[in-house]
């Protein structure tokens, strides 16, 4: 082999020299056909090169002696060239990383991808584009190691939560930061209801448009993100928008069509009819279940019954009863549509790109929607011989929608519609339910709509109380946003020399969020009517200045620093205002109703910091970086001291070596081999203002939260109260001696690459402490608070990654490229503060989600726990050698049941309930992995992501819930006849006793509103076809040179789940982006799945 | 032809991984609300007859109930009768389901080893039922509770005298109020009472409806009277047993709201009232 070689290299080298200079052109294309515009061409071994135009098409003179072209483009591998005896090439470039990759690290500062001491995936434009989401945030899922995406639900612009490596603080935001061309750009999912219920808000991450992104970095160890403070140690989100490239002026217009579908709603049963202990109640009684008789046994009379065209229902003969599907009958087909269109182009000394985008969003819940507008500039300029750079990149985004109630909630959409019986039409028979006004039933000689009576009152299934029907929520209880945000920044550097290059960054990210909700007189929630207007005002200025060099010392050493200081303002101001009583129908505004309150809040904070990076290198195999970046932060000052920068003053330092080891061994197997090894530490303030101090706050009438002047037992006082304000001291005690919280994080890592990069893998190990924790505890509240801010606990999160990159086909017609991203980490708490045993996160009485401190038994054992786990009721459980159960021992959840026999108890022959909460779920997942193929063949591309979550229990209180009314696919089975597999509590033999599932097992421990929660914890893994993309380039097709790129693209989005969870998509969670508490099912909108169509031009 | 096996072998590695990676940890929390099976079957007792044994007759004293089954089909089913929770023993078999069994009090005492002298009231026994199955054996969860009591007939319409009254108002009448209660028998000596106060909620102390609800109960058990009931209000009664004279029976009452008095009831279907206490 080795001789061959020789062989083919002797007789390349005769050839070169054999052949005079000359001109080699030619056409580079990434590897599903689309044209590479700015590629860069380099004859190897020279300083000779060019980009490609707009065309993707290059000309470029080869010295004498030269035969090989380097080709690289961002986000693609690079690719050496043979140009031996040719004067022409088309060359295709396979996605991925590259040896000779340069990536943007901290800060956006530009680094040798070879010389990084930790680890860094890169995500490129194209991967964002395939996967055809609204939002940027969720085209990332399964993309890279350490990433999980999950979605608050599957209503039309809902939130994204997204975490790097787990969590690193128990009260504040664990999401990772998102920085858009080196500005930090807000995620916040602002609301002011309850976690719990609400509707399905958008996070504001929501507002970039995937369209202009052209790469994503993802910055995840400490030592990567350590510039910036403690919201890096949360990982980063880097964010490259796209740029002018090639000379002249190209055009992108885009469309796409997207049709999308629920796909799964926790089973109902369709078997059984309203009513209780098998008889039938109608809906005039108002009843609740659904324990009538079987519906095959059931018959329409064709009476006139207000409830139902069909009559009431009997047994005694009639039109036979056919069960209403009322899920099919209120979800639709959403349909969205998306169209972008972009203006770019360069030349030697400027770029530019002008887009505009739009997004229409229907979802398929009726007038369900979200519609964004996107209209985005970057511009950059080189003056004085490329020594002054200027850039200058404005966003400005309008976006918003119409969304339904939803969660715990007796006016939320998913909690009327499963809760309906099938015996109960919630159409009422109409084609339109949605649609059809009263004005129309009256015109019709109707005596309802689907949801409404002509008087008014509405039409449900419980006789008008309980909860609202569905199409009630769509109509009549709307919840409007409206945002504009601008967001960009502006950004300049002289070029001293290669040793002084002096920049500047000033961004800035402002937005005015406008919310208003309405619930029309009537709504079971409100009867009275209500109107919310909740508005939020945001931004923040962001600005760096820096002095950065680099250059070589001597032959071996190379050098590079930057210094700089970081200042950040940012300001929240939040206008609450929400009127009680709605004064007539059909007018939900403010001005209408009878009593208004109002409240304005503020969240302002500053921070200040200077830091310092140094970079040595060392023949081209040993890098080391060292970084340290000071921070004073204003959520750290203490109100009761004089103020003294030293008090809010945080140092802290990271070092990273990479040891390119492949320079040494000069093999032919392999291409590349690195060794990283990296520890950092990150300090940060408070995880909001004011935590410092015990504030006076109004108090808001029944508001659920800890601010409510309520007793328990009425609605409490509301302020102003008879005209006069008042105010009441904050539930929560501030902590005027806070101390910065600090996060180390160690981590060690291994690049491999094989067969000229036809092979690759990359696994990183990690180990992340995060300690003086500030949380807030729950302290007596005989104290006059309930709950109080101290600096204690301690997190700790270990993990690894593996990324596999496989190259099987490469070549000029053909590429086949596969990339597996492995992930799995464990975080958990360490300590809680002393004689806290728990921290409540989220979630509902009997099933919530706590952070546990550390328990040690009798027998010295200690179990250390996962971050949020599912605390809840269970059943007594053989926990002891001596097969008997001891409550005060652990809870072994394969111990067998204690099953209750004695005769006399009301529950013989049932499990037995354990009296104390047990840790019964674990939302955390084992690990995750996305795997992702992409296939070329000419001008043909598919491309598909397999993405896989092993683990992470999730409540499915839905089923629990829909358990109780008889309305859950489990209840099918009323009136078995079951033995319990456990053992008897009184002799510990083998239950032997049957027992009837029925609807009193159900409707106590057996459903979900009983004392046990742990039956209802089920298995949130999953496997999904997340997305799949076959694309075709058009332009090859119609041979025409009017387009550089014509592509047309047929998508799919989950089309494919296996997962053993039997409620909604076990990725959804109720509690949006924002609570740290997940693993919650509880009547959220379902998940989609999509199917698009789109089609690209570029000319 | 190449391309095409490294096309299948690519495929077939992913498949593999796919494949290895398929396996489930368990969640936490048990997984058995998906799993009920079907198993074992119930002998439900229903229609039960007199419903307990008359220690003041027990040589003519027996029960009867039904049995029918559910689940599995049976094909016997063992009578199982204990004594106050203790140990069970074997009463009888029962060949068929559906069936009436009937009990007299001796072959129960004798059943459990007890004779008239060593049961009071309060006692009871209570009957299980194990089942055989093509399953098994299994125990049926439906059992049937049998106290030891006596006999009551208490129910009727009786007219009343009732004298001082008294209420927090302060506007009671000194003169005696006359008027009729009706007891209606709930079976198992429980009575459900037309006015737990005999009139005095609608003389001038309040002026207000019967003092009634649907838990205005009262409790013979030998002919010991125990009210634990309550009135629309919620407000509990205690009976006091002053006199049995014949057709006569003096009570004096009174609620937890201050409200009481004395009444006489007296009986016109010329039977005498048995001898009741009230402790």
């Amino acid at each position: 082999m080795k001789k061959l070689l020789t062989l083919i290299s002797a007789l390349c080298f005769i050839a070169t020299v054999a052949i005079a200079q000359r001109t080699v052109s030619g056409k580079i294309v990434s590897d599903d056909g689309e044209v590479l515009i700015g590629a860069n061409v380099i004859v190897r071994g020279t300083t000779v090169g060019t980009v490609t135009d707009f065309e993707g098409m290059f000309s470029i003179e080869v010295p004498d002696g030269s035969n090989e072209l380097l080709i690289s483009y961002t986000g693609f591998q690079a690719k050496t060239i043979s140009i031996e005896g040719t004067s022409y090439v088309d060359i295709s470039l396979n996605a991925g990383v590259g040896l000779e990759e340069v990536i943007v690290t901290a800060l956006g500062i530009s680094r040798d991808e070879k010389a990084i001491g930790y680890a860094v995936q890169e995500v490129s434009g194209r991967t964002i584009t395939n996967a055809n989401t609204v939002s940027a945030i969720d085209a990332l899922a399964g993309s890279a190691a350490g990433l999980q995406v999950t979605s608050s639900s599957g209503a039309a612009g809902a939130a994204s939560r997204i975490v790097l490596r787990g969590q690193t603080s128990f009260n504040g935001n664990n999401e990772a930061l998102i920085v858009v061309d080196g500005v930090r750009l807000n995620n916040d999912e602002n609301h002011s209801e309850r976690s719990l219920a609400g509707v399905s808000n958008s996070n504001r991450a929501i507002d970039l448009n995937p369209n202009d992104i052209d790469k994503v970095t993802i910055l995840k160890g400490a030592a990567a993100t350590a510039l910036y403070g403690i919201e890096g140690a949360r990982g980063v989100i880097l964010i490259t928008t796209k740029r002018g490239k090639g000379k002249g002026l190209t055009v992108d217009v885009s469309t796409g069509l997207t049709i999308s579908q629920i796909t799964n709603v926790t089973g109902l049963q369709d078997q059984y009819v309203q009513g209780a202990n098998g008889v039938w109640r109608g809906p005039h009684t108002g009843e609740s279940g659904s324990w009538g008789p079987l519906a095959s046994t059931m018959f329409w009379d064709g009476s006139d019954y207000l409830w139902d065209k069909n009559g009431q229902l009997t047994t005694t003969g009639g039109t036979p009863f056919v069960p209403y599907d009322n899920v099919d009958n209120f979800f639709q087909t959403g349909i969205s549509n998306t169209n972008n269109l972009a203006f770019s182009g360069s030349n030697d000394m400027t770029d530019y790109r002008f887009s505009f985008g739009y997004t229409d969003d229907n979802g398929v819940a009726p007038k369900n929607s979200f519609t964004r507008y996107n209209v985005g500039m970057n511009m950059g300029t080189s003056m004085f011989n490329d020594k002054l750079d200027l850039g200058f990149g404005i966003n400005y985004v309008k976006s918003g929608g119409r969304r339904l109630q939803q969660g715990s909630n007796i006016s939320g959409v998913m909690l009327g519609l499963l809760r309906t019986s099938p015996s109960f039409d919630n159409t009422n028979g109409l084609d339109d339910p949605a649609d059809y006004t009263l004005e129309d039933a009256i015109a019709d000689g109707e005596t309802a709509n689907a949801y409404q009576f002509l008087n008014g009152a509405q039409r449900n299934y419980r006789g008008g109380g309980g909860y609202d029907n569905p199409f009630w929520v769509a109509n009549n209880s709307p919840f409007f946003d409206d945002v504009n945000r601008f967001f960009g920044n502006f950004k300049a550097s002289y070029n001293f020399s290669d040793w002084a290059t002096l920049g500047a960054v000033l961004g800035t990210d402002v937005y005015a969020d406008n919310r208003i909700q309405r619930f029309e007189i009537g709504s079971r929630a409100l009867p009275g009517g209500q109107v919310i207007e909740d508005n939020y005002n945001y931004r923040h200025l962001d600005f760096f200045l820096s002095l950065s060099g680099n250059g070589n010392l001597g032959e071996s050493f190379s050098l590079g620093y930057n210094v700089g200081l970081n200042l950040y303002d940012e300001q929240l101001k939040q206008n609450y205002i929400q009127g009680d009583g709605l004064n007539f129908v059909g007018f939900a505004e403010l001005g209408n109703t009878a009593q208004v309150a109002s409240q304005i809040v503020h969240n302002d904070l500053r921070s200040a910091g200077v830091y310092g990076t140094l970079d040595f290198g060392f023949k081209s195999f040993l890098y080391l970086t060292l970084t340290g970046r000071n921070d004073w932060s204003s959520t750290l000052i203490d109100p009761l001291r004089p103020f003294n920068a030293g008090d809010i003053s945080f140092f802290y330092p990271s070092a990273s070596l990479g040891f390119v080891f492949s320079e040494l061994l000069n093999s032919d197997v392999m291409s590349f081999g690195k060794l990283r090894l990296s520890y950092a530490e990150v300090g940060g303030g408070a995880p909001a203002p004011y935590l410092t101090s015990t504030s006076w706050i109004l108090p808001v009438q029944n508001t659920g939260t800890v601010n409510d002047l309520n007793d328990g037992w009425t609605n409490g006082i509301g302020f102003p109260f008879r005209g006069t304000s008042g105010f009441v001291i904050n539930a929560v005690a501030g902590s005027p001696s806070l101390k910065p919280s600090r996060t180390k994080d160690t981590e060690f890592g291994v690049d491999l690459r094989f067969l000229n990069n036809r092979i690759g893998i990359d696994a990183t190990y990690y180990n992340r402490v995060s300690e003086d924790q500030i949380i807030a505890i729950n302290i007596p509240n005989t104290t006059g608070f309930q709950r109080a801010v101290v600096n204690n606990g301690e997190l700790k999160t270990v993990g690894g990654e593996v990324v596999l990159t496989l190259a099987p086909i490469s070549n000029e017609n053909f590429s086949w490229n596969i990339g597996v991203n492995f992930s799995k980490w464990k975080t958990t708490v360490e300590s809680l503060p002393d004689g806290v045993p728990n921290q409540y996160l989220d979630g509902f009485t009997g099933s919530s989600i706590y952070n546990i401190a550390p328990e040690t038994d009798a027998n010295g054992n200690t179990t250390v726990y996962e971050y949020g786990q599912i605390l809840g009721g269970a059943f007594q459980r053989v926990n002891t050698d001596n097969g008997t159960f001891d409550p005060n021992g652990p809870y072994n959840p394969d111990g067998a049941l204690i099953i209750d026999d004695n005769p006399a108890s009301a529950t013989y022959g049932f499990p037995i309930t354990d009296p104390t909460q047990r840790v019964i779920g674990n939302p955390n997942p084992d690990w995750l992995m996305g795997i992702t193929n992409s296939l070329s063949f000419k001008g043909l591309s598919l491309s598909f992501l397999f993405d896989m979550r092993e683990g992470g229990d999730i409540w499915n209180g839905t089923k629990g819930a829909l358990t109780f009314f008889g309305m859950s696919e489990l209840t099918e089975n009323r009136g078995t006849i079951t033995v319990f597999d456990g053992v008897r509590a009184s002799d510990g033999g083998t239950n032997d006793i049957s027992v009837e599932l029925d609807q009193a097992w159900y409707k106590g421990n057996g459903g979900g509103f009983g004392a046990v929660a742990e039956h209802f914890i089920e298995d949130g893994s999953f496997r999904r076809l997340r997305y799949v993309t076959l694309s075709y380039d058009l332009a090859k097709l119609i041979k025409t040179t009017a387009f550089s790129a014509l592509n047309i693209s047929v998508t799919g989005r989950n089309l494919f789940i296996d997962t053993p969870y039997s409620g909604f998509d076990p990725e959804l969670s109720l509690v949006g982006s924002s609570s740290n508490g997940q693993g919650l099912d509880y009547f959220q909108q379902p998940g989609i799945k999509s199917y698009s169509i789109g089609l690209n031009a570029s000319f | 032809m190449k391309r095409l096996s490294k096309l299948c072998y690519g495929i077939g590695v992913g498949c593999l991984g796919i494949a290895l990676l398929g396996c489930n940890d368990a969640p936490i929390g048990a997984d058995f609300a998906d799993n009920y099976a079907a198993l074992g079957a119930l002998v439900i007792p229903s229609n039960v007859q007199v419903g307990f044994f008359d220690i003041a007759d027990p040589d003519d004293s027996s029960i009867a109930f039904d049995l029918t089954g559910k689940g599995e089909s049976i094909s016997s089913t063992e009578v199982l009768v204990s004594f106050n929770g203790e140990g069970e023993t074997t009463f009888s078999t029962v060949s068929a389901i559906p069936s009436t069994v009937n009990v007299s009090m001796n072959d129960v005492l004798a059943a459990i080893g007890k004779t008239v002298d060593e049961v009071e009231v309060g006692d009871a026994v209570r009957f299980a039922f194990r089942v055989t199955t093509q399953s098994g054996e299994f125990r049926s969860n439906r059992t049937l509770r049998v106290p030891f009591s006596c006999f009551s007939d208490l129910g009727g319409t009786y007219n009343y005298v009732s004298t001082n009254f008294q209420a927090i108002t302060g506007n009671c009448p000194t003169d005696p109020v006359t008027g009729t209660v009706t007891w209606t028998d709930q079976g198992g000596g429980v009575y459900l009472t037309s006015d737990l106060g005999f009139g005095q909620y609608g003389t001038t102390c309040w002026n207000d409806a019967p003092a009634t609800s649907g838990n205005a109960k009262f409790s013979d058990v030998c002919n010991k009277i125990t009210s634990a009931g309550t009135d629309q209000y919620g407000l509990t009664y205690t009976y006091t047993i002053t006199a049995v004279n014949g057709p006569n029976l003096s009570i004096s009452w009174f609620n937890d709201y201050q409200d009481s008095g004395d009444v006489v009831l007296t009986r016109t279907d010329g039977k005498d009232w048995p001898p009741l206490y009230t402790n």
